[in-house]
């Protein structure tokens, strides 16, 4: 609607009406096309500013739509996928059902072979089958392949090994604006495709660095408060971390940061940060969290009460990463911390291995005169049986960076055991201040801190897989990347990864239908890494698949040492519960002159007889028992075994008895097929069982697949009700009210004929008519 | 008093209806002229003869012809008139830029975004399609373009205001120059105090030259007693009786581009108006569509940053031989937070991982970004020793401070993961869009030529793609460097800004309409001509000159009968 404009009341001009009646007349005419636009558009505005409040509710109800849009797209493609997957599982299903019944048909002492070879063929053919479901490919996607879904997933070797190149992850796509839902299975869900992991039973734990990410501390828990409060005699500085990514970071921040009057000197041990005061020994400190904060306790170094000694900081276990080295692993480096006065002069000297062997090394900086131009003449020796390192200085003159330079060429040579680098924490500049040198026959540090056991990487794993042995070294491996890198570029069909608590490496086998054991090389590198397969905590019920150890009453079997003198050694295995503790019953026996261990290459149980005697070391077992059988002590079909006498204690290495599988349906086809071949009952049941647990497992997946349809399908339902409702409030907003529009029109309409009528009549009066 | 005395008086008489009537037919004349002030003639009495003890009137006197004015209207509805043209102009660069924008159309700037995004979900639905990707890059090219677009034709329009600014001198000169002539014409034809009569016409053309610089620049006019006015715009005269100031055009930078401004040319100052079409035209330029801009200029740099941030963080289906940084560094030995780069990179890390394609062995490095305020801080040169220390990777800093990456053989590759620094979409490197405002935001050419490298995985190379999931969420996404604020609630600010001050300036326009009408009713109720008042009067003083011809005839018989005796 227009404006009203006051009439004047004092008189009337010509010009005045012509002027306000062409003005109505145009008011009448822009009111009318408005109106027949709105008819014509089918919209109340045409712009937004017509009205804001509305126009933006209806921007946000448009997008809403097109966004709504793109969901029932999502929707529907999810849907196609998970349908086709739907029907590729039906298959499986089928098939299995299929074998399942054949392979019953023929379990028992009736079955001639040729009918359990008929079996066999079915089996073979229905791995086929299930190699081709597996393998199914729909619209360019793996539909089994995880999320690498441009990867064929399953391999055949040709025999009886079964690949998986997939992974473990499934697809998401958008069921709503802020909801997920997957649209695939991958292979190991259905079909079982990755064995279980031989777990990293070894806290590697990595020691923290001035470079380590807060976000990695805590097992990987992070930091997540954003403050501290450091507080020195009566003083308190509040410590922003928010912008802090490593612990270095913090470390400056809390240096830069001090409170007043105070200065703070900030220490990164392999465990966590140590906060002390400088020259001031009788200064208090605490740390504080500010507010309801947690960022204190978090980097473990949270004191309440005041207190005049250091604050050391809690272990802060982060986690293993990729790029993490391997030199910072299962234990800690010998270091020293060289402090000189003033800023960029601080030197740590460190170990290269980790172990107590780098620690006592005692630091000297002497002036003998010898240096005559700082930056280039200075050495460094090392003395082995002093175990003192001498770095030779000119005071006042050569420089921090000077001094690391020194010791690291002569490291690089050979000469010295310890490398040096400017303290991070006090470069500024890159090192270039001078450094402070002790008083003639005192030494400027002394390294500490050393510990554990470095890691043999050059031994090596021995991996059993898929009918081959390898043995894989990790010799130039530098970060926690190459080992799983060298593991899975090894072609033996493992998966290595970065476990999920982040505290070690898993080991996984790829390959279904085959057996996997990972064994030492001669080493200690798969106890460290704890990657054995087979250890003394392996439990004699799970030997040979899960069938255990047989054991008969009384002794199961003798073990005859070489010593003609000594007698038999009788071993009882029933009772006893894992590896372990059998080692430590054959051990218990005659410590002297047998001993029992792990093997050193590969797996299983060894004996060592100790005795030095002149007859073979034999081993036979008692009446009816199995036990030596499958402890893996004696070869199937084998009455006993014996080892001739060489030069030194002669060695019995058993098998090993424990291989692991992938748990699927691939292996439960392959191994109730060479069962079959073989008329093995214990493994045909085994595989049987397999398979049943495979195929119960699958029917959850399929019950997924389908709650999952149902799912999207009602998603669907809601969002077709959403839309609808969606459309009536944009229509409430947007669209034209067509009846009060043609009322308005035909009303403005009138109006305008009125006016038009009255301006005629107007124009027509005048007094002139009457002269 | 004799008889021809009365008849002198009976021919005064006579002469004062012939001009009397000539007034009207001025008026009659004039009815449906624009501007033209209704004249009346002042009669008066003449004065007193003394005849003995009588005192005899002397018949009429034509006093002045003066025009029917009201000043103190004139000088409120030039207010008016100012105040209505600043707000027309501001309201018709809104209504142009509303279109310009075209929400509401199925072509607009959201839409467009929308598009983008629900691309994003088809790289969901379908990763493996290289194809979906392309689609992806090209929506990307699409919504950049609209931005680039809308960029462009909103600079257009200011271009064009300011191409009106700057004719605006000549106008004001060319009016300034009217009505000095005026000035000295009226002061001569009404001899200043001598004549009461009014200058007829040429007060009129005056007055329709103050109303149309009134149209342009808010003014103050003070008539003097010679007739003449003095004009004063903010502080200054621009006319003062018979002399005038002359105005230029001054420029400055911008943006790119060069500003007019009014300045008085002897003192050389600008001319600051308040109302009047300048005043809109400046407005429009600089506050409308120059804050339009600044505001899309954010929007767009934001979404490039900020998607970039996501986007920077992930892997296509393979990775890259070489790379060079979009933007340089114009300090390479500053810190990074601090070496000029168009986005500011925060303390933080990045992996860069280097991988052989024949192997598919991988080798994965931190890169610190170190800029925590304290001590060494890391700039681009430092940056690019990390990554030269990467084995299998070169990096240099090239000419304009720009960072160059390559791997050292065919057979390796790199990519770049876990990036909290930002420094990554701070160079622009691994980065979907490029550019950083809405006139050069494109898509960067790296995953234009080709697509396969469109960054949707997180944990590798075609791994997953669960960074596809985070950048098709990006448009919910709260933006910590924008108070929390999401990309949708960002553009939502953006358009209803527009609209809001839109809906404001059209509603001060209409109030400026309404006022300017109201007074203008209220100078045509004083000075507009109305006919039938002009047949009343004629018909008065026609009457008027019969009866004093015919008290002539009277006169005349009586002089007859006295000839006669």
């Amino acid at each position: 609607m227009g404006s009203i404009i006051g009439i004047p009341t004092t008189r009337v001009s010509d010009l005045f009406v012509r002027q306000r009646l062409t003005s109505q007349v145009q008011r009448d005419q822009l009111e009318l096309f408005q109106a027949q636009l709105q008819l014509s558009t089918g919209h109340r505005f045409q712009v937004p500013s017509e009205d804001a409040d509305a126009a933006s509710r209806v921007i946000a109800l448009q997008r809403l739509l097109e966004r709504k849009g793109q969901i029932k797209t999502n929707l529907h493609t999810g849907q196609t996928y998970l349908t086709a997957t739907d029907t590729a599982l039906s298959s499986v299903s089928g098939i299995l059902t299929e074998v399942r019944a054949a392979a019953l048909g023929v379990i028992g002492n009736t079955s001639s072979s040729q009918e359990r070879d008929a079996a066999a063929q079915q089996v073979q053919r229905a791995i086929e089958q299930l190699l081709d479901a597996g393998n199914r490919n729909f619209r360019g996607r793996y539909l089994f392949a995880g999320s690498t879904t441009s990867v064929r997933p399953f391999e055949s070797d040709g025999g009886n090994i079964v690949r998986y190149n997939g992974n473990e992850s499934r697809l998401a796509s958008y069921s709503d604006l802020n909801a997920l839902f997957d649209t695939s299975f991958n292979g190991q869900e259905v079909f079982g495709a990755i064995s279980e992991s031989v777990q990293g039973n070894m806290d590697l734990d990595p020691v923290v660095t001035y470079q380590t990410r807060l976000a990695d501390l805590r097992g990987g828990s992070g930091i997540s408060g954003d403050s501290i409060a450091v507080v020195s005699d009566g003083n308190e500085s509040i410590i922003d971390l928010s912008r802090a990514e490593t612990l270095g970071d913090v470390a400056a921040l809390i240096r830069a940061n001090p409170p007043a009057g105070k200065q703070i000197d900030v220490e990164i041990t392999h465990q966590g940060l140590v906060i002390d005061l400088v020259d001031d020994p009788t200064g208090t400190l605490a740390i504080r969290e500010v507010g309801r904060g947690t960022a204190a306790e978090e980097l473990g170094i949270l004191t309440e009460a005041a207190t005049v000694d250091p604050i050391v900081g809690d272990d802060l276990d982060p986690i293993v990463r990729t790029t993490t080295r391997i030199k910072d692993l299962l234990g800690t480096r010998a270091y020293a911390r060289l402090q000189s006065d003033g800023a960029d002069n601080d030197l740590i000297f460190e170990a290269d291995e980790v172990g107590p062997a780098g620690n006592g090394i005692r630091i000297a900086l002497v002036d003998d005169g010898s240096v005559l131009t700082a930056g280039t003449d200075e050495t460094a020796t090392y003395d082995s049986v002093t175990q003192t390192l001498t770095i030779t200085v000119k005071t006042g003159y050569t420089a921090a960076v000077d001094v690391a330079d020194a010791v690291n060429t002569a490291f690089d040579a050979g000469t010295v055991p310890l490398r040096a680098y400017i303290d991070p924490l006090d470069n500024e500049r890159g090192g270039l201040s001078a450094v402070d040198v002790p008083p003639l026959g005192t030494f400027a540090g002394e390294t500490d801190h050393g510990g554990g056991i470095p890691l043999d990487l050059d031994s090596g794993l021995q991996i059993t897989n898929g009918g081959t042995t390898q043995t894989v070294r990790f010799t130039d491996a530098e970060t926690v990347e190459d080992l799983v890198n060298t593991l899975n570029m090894a072609d033996v069909g493992v998966l290595a990864e970065i476990n999920a608590e982040g505290t070690g490496i898993n080991i996984r086998t790829r390959l279904s239908g085959t057996d996997f054991m990972i064994g030492e090389n001669g080493g200690t590198t798969a106890a460290q890494l704890g990657l054995r397969s087979f250890t003394a905590q392996t439990r004699l019920e799970d030997l040979n698949h899960g069938q255990g150890v047989g054991t008969e009453e009384g002794a199961d079997f003798t073990i005859t040492l070489s010593d003609p003198a000594l007698p038999p050694i009788e071993i009882d295995v029933s009772g006893i519960e894992t590896i372990g503790e059998l080692l430590a019953e054959i051990n218990s026996k005659d410590p002297a002159n047998l001993r029992a261990q792990l093997a050193s290459h590969g797996n299983g149980v060894e004996l060592v007889d100790l005795s030095g005697g002149p007859d073979p070391m034999v081993l036979e077992p008692v009446g009816f028992s199995t036990a030596a059988y499958s402890l893996g002590l004696i070869p199937e079909g084998d009455a006993s075994r014996s080892v001739a006498p060489g030069g030194g204690p002669l060695v019995m290495t058993g098998t090993d008895v424990n291989p692991l599988e992938a748990e699927g349906v691939f292996t439960a086809l392959v191994r109730l097929k060479t069962a079959l071949q073989s008329n093995d009952m214990a493994e045909t049941e085994r595989a049987m069982a397999m398979l049943d647990g495979q195929t119960t497992s699958l029917s959850f997946v399929r019950a997924e697949l389908g709650s999952r349809l149902q799912t999207l399908d009602s998603i669907g339902h809601r969002l077709e009700a959403e839309d609808i409702d969606l459309q009536a409030a944009l229509s409430e907003d947007f669209d034209a009210d067509l009846a009060e529009v043609i009322s308005n029109f035909t009303a403005r309409q009138i109006a305008y004929e009125a006016s038009l009528q009255s301006t005629a009549k107007i124009f027509g009066m005048t007094l002139l008519n009457y002269l | 008093m004799s008889l021809y005395g009365s008849i002198r008086l009976a021919a005064n008489t006579l002469r004062a209806d012939q001009i009397a009537l000539q007034v009207v037919g001025q008026n009659i004349a004039n009815a449906n002229t624009p501007g033209y002030i209704r004249e009346e003639v002042l009669l008066t009495p003449a004065a007193a003869q003394r005849k003995g003890k009588l005192l005899l009137g002397l018949g009429v006197n034509v006093e002045a012809v003066v025009q029917k004015i009201d000043h103190f209207l004139e000088e409120r509805l030039r207010g008016a008139v100012s105040e209505r043209m600043g707000a027309e102009t501001e309201e018709s660069t809104y209504m142009q830029l509303e279109s310009v924008i075209g929400e509401l159309s199925d072509t607009d700037l959201s839409t467009a975004m929308s598009a983008f995004f629900n691309s994003m979900n088809e790289v969901l639905n379908q990763p493996e399609s290289v194809s979906v990707r392309n689609l992806a890059v090209l929506q990307g090219v699409t919504l950049s373009a609209d931005i680039n677009r809308l960029g462009d034709r909103v600079l257009q329009m200011r271009t064009d205001l300011n191409r009106r600014v700057s004719n605006m001198a000549d106008d004001i000169n060319r009016l300034t120059e009217e009505i000095r002539v005026l000035n000295i014409r009226i002061a001569n034809t009404e001899g200043g105090d001598v004549s009461a009569s009014d200058a007829v016409g040429l007060r009129d053309q005056r007055l329709v030259a103050l109303e149309r610089l009134s149209e342009l620049v808010d003014i103050r006019v003070q008539e003097q007693p010679s007739g003449g006015v003095a004009v004063y715009a903010g502080g200054d005269f621009l006319v003062f009786e018979g002399t005038s100031r002359q105005v230029e055009i001054g420029t400055e930078g911008e943006d790119g581009l060069s500003l007019s401004y009014v300045k008085l040319s002897d003192i050389d100052a600008r001319l600051n108006p308040a109302g009047g079409e300048l005043a809109g035209l400046m407005a429009a330029r600089d506050e409308i569509l120059g804050g339009f801009l600044d505001r899309l200029d954010d929007f767009a740099g934001n979404l490039a940053f900020e998607f970039n941030k996501v986007y920077s963080q992930g892997q296509g289906l393979h990775g890259y031989r070489q790379l060079t940084s979009e933007f340089g560094a114009s300090d390479t030995a500053a810190a990074l937070s601090d070496a000029g780069l168009v986005f500011t990179p925060t303390n933080g890390s990045f992996q860069v991982i280097v991988r052989n394609k024949q192997t598919d062995q991988t080798k994965t490095t931190d890169i610190t970004v170190d800029l925590n305020g304290i001590g060494d801080e890391t700039s681009l040169e430092d940056l690019t020793a990390a990554l030269d220390a990467v084995e299998g990777l070169s990096a240099e800093v090239t000419l304009g401070g720009k960072l160059a990456l390559a791997s050292d053989s065919v057979d390796q590759e790199f990519i770049f993961s876990g990036d909290t620094s930002g420094v990554l979409a701070a160079l622009g490197l691994n980065t979907f869009f490029s550019g950083s405002s809405a006139r050069d935001i494109g898509v960067n050419q790296v995953v234009r030529d080709d697509p396969a490298t469109f960054a949707a995985s997180r944990g590798g190379l075609g791994v997953d793609t669960d960074n596809a999931v985070e950048l098709a969420a990006f448009l919910d996404r709260p933006i910590a460097s924008r108070n929390n604020a999401s990309l949708t609630v960002l553009y939502d600010r953006l358009t209803s800004e527009t609209t809001q001050a839109s809906a404001i300036t059209q509603a001060a326009a209409e109030g400026a309409r309404t006022f300017e009408t109201t007074l203008r009713g209220q100078k045509l109720a004083t000075s507009g001509v109305s006919l039938d008042e002009e047949a009343v009067r004629m018909m008065a003083f026609q009457r008027s000159f019969q009866a004093s011809a015919r008290y002539i005839t009277t006169l005349s018989e009586l002089l007859g009968m006295l000839v006669q005796l």
